[in-house]
């Protein structure tokens, strides 16, 4: 395959190089247009009921959120759920998370169509927010199993996607696979892969006992 | 109250009704028929050379051989061809044009009526022309909601005008015009409805290129083929229930090649310079090109690029590969000279999506074959060609802030839209309130903050501008709090970027994986046609938009208006 010229694709390949640079701020001169300085304090979309986080530096979790492996499952159930326009805590969302996450929906299609995105916890809030504000995403555990040994757990939790806590039936359900770990003094969630219900697919009824 | 589109399908008022009774082609299961290339010698579209009468244009719908083994492919297109005929025009001479629907009133493709602006309410057969890249006034510009049906009995909220009139007040370039109806741009670009425009000025006249026969267009474009010949536009796979949207897909890609309307045709050539204006006509598919020994990949001709989408450049920029993105256009000179006898295989290997990748292959899309004989001499390439002043920086009255974004399902990941924005105040609709005004005749720099995973081609309609750089930015920072956070130094685009005049601009992505954002820079300067300070009263405004057609039809489109 010829070598590709363009830079973009030199910065796909290089994402080591990438992140080595990612995690030295660059203050960047006068010398372009554009480069000027973020704007601090600065709250996304606030105002407007569109996604964004209220965040502020690195979010710190809320002890009970991370002192077991059930309240660390519990509270991303509850970050991510709420009726039509509830805006998300971002806070109590990314603080489950262990520094390089990550997310996948099985069943997506991504783009491409044949496979699915993966996203970090802000990337996945952030693109999936407006869709929850609009549409209302209520979800919650309905079964849950574990095994684990030492400072990693597997949570497989069985979930139901309402968009109203009133509606009779859930839109959707599935299988939250968690990989958790603890650090000795709290509990993170490392990854989340899910796989809803399809058309040609349904839940067990084993995963479906509390 | 606006309706969601999940009330649209709890309400089952999805005219998708109709639209899901289609047999069902889910989307990238799927293929061609096997389709041996290069067997059909490349077509070139005739010549229009409008005089000072308006020129009548007929949008039909006829049938047309795109490949030896295909049967006739049902398609719509400008004056009963595929592509339309080009349009050869002169700097300062205007014309008038009249596009007149004659189409069916059903579309023969799926439309999703739960897409903005394609709701039930409106008819499904609907037509506006957007000459692109063209310097003209509102009611020319093909505004998506200035559509048209057939005869004109229905016309959409902004039409004011059955003629349109382009002054030609710009130098020599290649523009295209194609459909871009609100919501079905996608599906009518794909029946057909596409074709080039050339202006020309003494500029190039006195350019020592090749001209004549040795001046030939090449508009790419892929398509999915059923085995009776009918076009496959696929739609949604319903594999969680229900998809949302119900048949749109978030980009589209085939697996067969059409260089003018022929599926991988072969083209004749002397051993001597030829001269190529490549257009990316591809609703979705940025296009990585070379060009090699159909027998011996190892010899490989280089690309002489002489002009961008707006015009030529300086000066010839030599390059070993293209990248093109949809609907930019590269003018291109390619020397055959010693080349007599052999063939040489124009290779794409672009990721589908950009850069991703995912989506079908489309590894080739013609030949050429060095075997006529030389019959005019050649000429050496201009060491320079036209002038590109490039726009001072400091003539920018305002920097705007643009944001690039996607809605995803929370369910599946999946794209619902695509959508443009502020970066102070989010994603924004289609139908959100202006955020870009722009005075006449003032310069301004606009930045792209792609925080998607895609690469967006973003045409900005009426002007020309410059690219001036692109940076990375921290993703997640600005994700979680809206805060910018440069984490690297500009870096200045590719030699066939700047200078360069240019519509549509690559606002790649950076590396959302981890954490990389990456914003694209561009200036222009918002002239008015034949130097207005005002645009006529009452005119449609313009549109910016990513030029993936799948993502301009599903919100990833926003009008802009130009004050005095």
């Amino acid at each position: 395959m010829p070598r590709l010229n363009f830079r973009v694709v030199g910065r796909v390949v290089g994402i080591v190089a990438l992140t080595l640079l990612a995690s030295l701020p660059f203050t960047a001169g006068a010398q372009e247009p554009g480069a000027t300085p973020a704007p601090s304090g600065h709250s996304m979309h606030g105002s407007s009921g569109a996604p964004g986080g209220h965040m502020a530096g690195l979010p710190k979790a809320a002890p009970a959120d991370v002192a077991s492996s059930e309240a660390i499952v519990a509270a991303y159930y509850e970050a991510l759920s709420g009726p039509v326009g509830k805006k998300r805590d971002w806070n109590r969302f990314l603080s489950l998370f262990f520094p390089g996450a990550r997310l996948l929906p099985a069943e997506g299609k991504g783009h491409s169509g044949t496979m699915p995105h993966t996203f970090s916890p802000s990337k996945y809030l952030y693109d999936t927010e407006s869709n929850m504000l609009q549409e209302g995403y209520v979800v919650k555990e309905i079964a849950h199993r574990s095994e684990g040994f030492g400072k990693i757990l597997h949570v497989w939790s069985t979930y139901e996607a309402r968009h109203a806590a009133a509606d009779a039936k859930p839109f959707v359900r599935g299988i939250n696979s968690f990989q958790l770990f603890n650090d000795g003094k709290r509990w993170w969630i490392f990854d989340v892969v899910w796989q809803p219900e399809t058309t040609k697919l349904t839940l067990p009824a084993e995963d479906l006992k509390p | 109250m606006k309706l969601s589109r999940r009330d649209v399908l709890r309400l089952g008022a999805v005219a998708g009704a109709g639209a899901l009774l289609l047999p069902k082609k889910f989307a990238f299961a799927q293929s061609s028929p096997t389709l041996t290339p290069f067997v059909d010698p490349l077509p070139i579209p005739p010549v229009i050379t409008p005089g000072s009468s308006t020129v009548n244009i007929h949008m039909t719908q006829f049938t047309q051989k795109l490949h030896r083994d295909l049967p006739a492919t049902k398609l719509w297109g400008y004056n009963g061809i595929y592509p339309g005929p080009t349009f050869e025009t002169r700097t300062g001479q205007p014309i008038s044009v009249q596009w007149l629907n004659e189409l069916p009133s059903r579309h023969f493709l799926p439309i999703d009526h739960t897409i903005h602006g394609a709701e039930s309410t409106v008819p499904d057969v609907r037509t506006v022309v957007h000459l692109h890249g063209a310097k003209v006034f509102g009611d020319s510009d093909g505004y998506p909601e200035a559509w048209f049906t057939n005869n004109f009995a229905k016309t959409g909220p902004f039409f004011s005008n059955r003629v349109y009139h382009y002054p030609n007040d710009q130098a020599s370039m290649a523009l295209w015009y194609h459909d871009h109806a609100l919501g079905i741009t996608r599906l009518n670009v794909y029946a057909g409805l596409a074709g080039m425009y050339f202006v020309r000025d003494h500029a190039e006249d006195s350019l020592p290129i090749p001209k004549g026969k040795y001046e030939v267009p090449l508009m790419f474009q892929d398509r999915f083929f059923n085995a009776d010949g009918s076009l496959n536009y696929p739609v949604q796979d319903p594999g969680v229930s229900p998809p949302i949207p119900p048949i749109w897909i978030p980009e589209f890609f085939g697996d067969a090649g059409l260089v003018n309307g022929k599926v991988f045709p072969f083209l004749d050539v002397e051993p001597r310079k030829y001269r190529f204006r490549m257009l990316n006509a591809c609703n979705a598919r940025f296009l990585h090109l070379t060009l090699a020994n159909s027998r011996d990949a190892n010899e490989t001709l280089l690309f002489h690029q002489i002009g961008a989408d707006q015009g030529f450049l300086p000066k010839p920029v030599t390059l070993g590969d293209l990248l093109m993105g949809p609907a930019e256009r590269y003018d291109i000179v390619i020397d055959f000279t010693g080349k007599a006898g052999k063939s040489f295989t124009l290779k794409n290997d672009a990721p589908s999506p950009f850069p991703g990748g995912g989506g079908a292959d489309l590894p080739q899309l013609m030949q050429f074959r060095v075997k006529l004989p030389l019959s005019h001499a050649d000429q050496p390439l201009p060491a320079n060609l036209v002038p590109v002043p490039l726009i001072d920086t400091h003539d920018s009255c305002q920097t705007r802030k643009l944001l690039l974004s996607e809605d995803d399902d929370p369910t599946t990941g999946d794209p619902i839209e695509g959508m443009l924005g502020t970066v102070a105040a989010g994603p924004l609709h289609w139908s959100s309130p202006m955020t870009e005004n722009p005075r006449a005749n003032t310069t301004e720099i606009w930045e792209l903050y792609n925080v998607t995973t895609d690469g967006h081609p973003i045409h900005v309609h009426l002007v020309r501008f410059q690219v001036l750089n692109r940076q990375k930015f921290d993703l997640n920072l600005f994700q979680s709090t809206g805060q910018i956070h440069f984490i690297a130094p500009p870096e200045a685009p590719g030699a066939n970027e700047r200078p360069a005049w240019k519509d549509v601009v690559k606002a790649f992505p950076g590396d959302p994986d981890n954490g990389v954002g990456l914003v694209t820079r561009v200036i222009q300067k918002f002239d008015l046609p034949n130097g207005a300070s005002a645009p006529p009263r009452g005119v449609p405004p313009y549109v910016w938009h990513c030029h993936i057609l799948e993502h301009e039809d599903n919100d990833m489109m926003r009008p802009y208006v130009v004050l005095p």
